[in-house]
């Protein structure tokens, strides 16, 4: 695929850097940690509402990545299979009885409270909305957005990630868009900034 | 135009890919095809530039999120215990966790200088736990007073010295006894005391000039751990 990558790519450094962990290197570990745990986080977060179950997910995808590097294939980028290793570990941390779906002071603790100019407002309206309207979503539609727009996967990276076929990313897409579009109704005609 | 009515009239592939076009993900041919599609169609224009601006949030709202706690790369070095070449030899990381004893378990979440004290402590700690949970599903409540003994670690005698404080502190129900771990060990805490007849804890906290936080670092932290800590207080305060 000849596609235009987000400024977060990093494929061919992944690779070298899994390959040294495969082969037991806790430095390579150490850096490929560094630059995926906020990643990581954030995706997790998303997806179990809380950031301490968020942060365990974090370790325990991390230790899996550890544990099994050298069974990466190359088949997908390395990003995609970590993705893939902390999506599995979010739905079996969402299938346990003690799970709390909503953390409902994590949204307002994510806004940034320091606005600055107009225009840096507009944004902040706009953010916000999108982030409001992201909690109208399925566990599963919010995946599908914020694996495209937040962390820039392909639908075929995400069918991957997710384990499920392309056709249903896409479905999901549609059906996420169309609450999107209900939620942000003056974004999607074009009559917010 | 109602969007329902945009989806009928616009039925093009093209649109259903247009927010990995945003994306730039799609390969040569698809990309083309969206662009053939959006310089022909009079409605995907308006949901490319609303894509856009939802693109541009999330990418923000990624850069601006919170970093996770600065104790997470110890707890994952703590895990590390078995290298990968020897680990990938089974076929499923689920498969070596099961038939581990508890204090594989444990010993494993911590770092190797902990080892094995704080193991002993934690499982002491978990051990307690489960007999004070059986304990007042078939007693009832536990009654407050002079009856309280100490969890984990030697008892502190006395009140605390200025590098330390002691916190009351109420878990929230649903946490589970590893993301209670990971927060108290991120702020070195330990566990004196509790529960209270209302759930209470109180814990200990080297400060500032313990090699630690400072006091409001120290409730800063806690207080921001809310999927964890539903109450945090200076004890006596």
């Amino acid at each position: 695929m000849e596609a235009v990558r987000p400024s977060l790519e990093t494929s061919e450094a992944d690779e070298v850097l899994l390959a040294r962990v495969a082969s037991g290197d806790q430095a390579a570990f150490e850096k490929l940690f560094l630059r995926y745990q906020k990643r990581l986080f954030r995706y997790l977060l998303g997806a179990v509402r809380a950031e301490a179950i968020a942060e365990e997910l974090v370790c325990e995808t991390m230790t899996d990545v550890w544990r099994n590097a050298r069974t990466f294939q190359g088949r997908s980028r390395v990003s995609t299979w970590i993705f893939g290793i902390a999506s599995n570990k979010a739905k079996t941390a969402l299938r346990r009885p003690q799970h709390q779906e909503a953390d409902p002071e994590l949204v307002l603790r994510l806004e940034d409270p320091n606005p600055g100019p107009a225009d840096e407002i507009a944004r902040q309206e706009v953010a916000g909305q999108v982030r409001a309207a992201l909690e109208h979503l399925t566990p599963e539609h919010r995946q599908v957005v914020e694996l495209t727009f937040m962390h820039g996967f392909s639908y075929q990276e995400i069918a991957t990630i997710a384990g499920c076929p392309v056709n249903t990313v896409k479905t999901r897409m549609f059906h996420a868009k169309r609450r999107l579009r209900e939620a942000l109704g003056g974004i999607f005609s074009g009559r917010v900034p | 135009m109602r969007h329902t009515e945009q989806e009928e009239k616009c039925a093009h592939e093209a649109m259903a890919l247009l927010p990995w076009y945003v994306n730039g993900t799609l390969g040569v041919e698809e990309r083309r095809a969206v662009e053939d599609h959006l310089s022909t169609c009079a409605l995907c224009p308006d949901e490319l530039v609303a894509l856009l601006k939802v693109q541009s949030a999330l990418r923000r709202e990624l850069a601006d999120a919170p970093e996770p706690s600065a104790a997470l790369w110890q707890n994952v070095k703590g895990r590390m215990a078995a290298p990968p070449a020897a680990a990938d030899r089974s076929t499923a990381t689920a498969a070596s966790r099961q038939g581990r004893t508890a204090w594989a378990w444990i010993s494993d979440l911590l770092s190797p200088a902990l080892r094995p004290g704080w193991a002993l402590a934690v499982l002491l700690f978990m051990s307690v736990q489960a007999v004070l949970i059986v304990g007042l599903l078939m007693k009832g409540p536990l009654q407050t007073g002079p009856e309280y003994h100490t969890l984990t670690g030697p008892t502190i005698s006395g009140e605390p010295s200025g590098t330390r404080v002691r916190l009351r502190v109420a878990f929230v129900e649903q946490a589970t006894e590893q993301a209670i771990r990971i927060v108290l060990e991120e702020v070195r805490a330990t566990i004196v005391d509790g529960p209270s007849a209302a759930g209470f804890y109180l814990i200990d906290v080297p400060l500032l000039n313990g090699a630690g936080r400072s006091r409001d670092q120290v409730l800063r932290v806690l207080r921001g751990r809310s999927g964890v800590i539903r109450f945090t207080e200076v004890a006596g305060g």
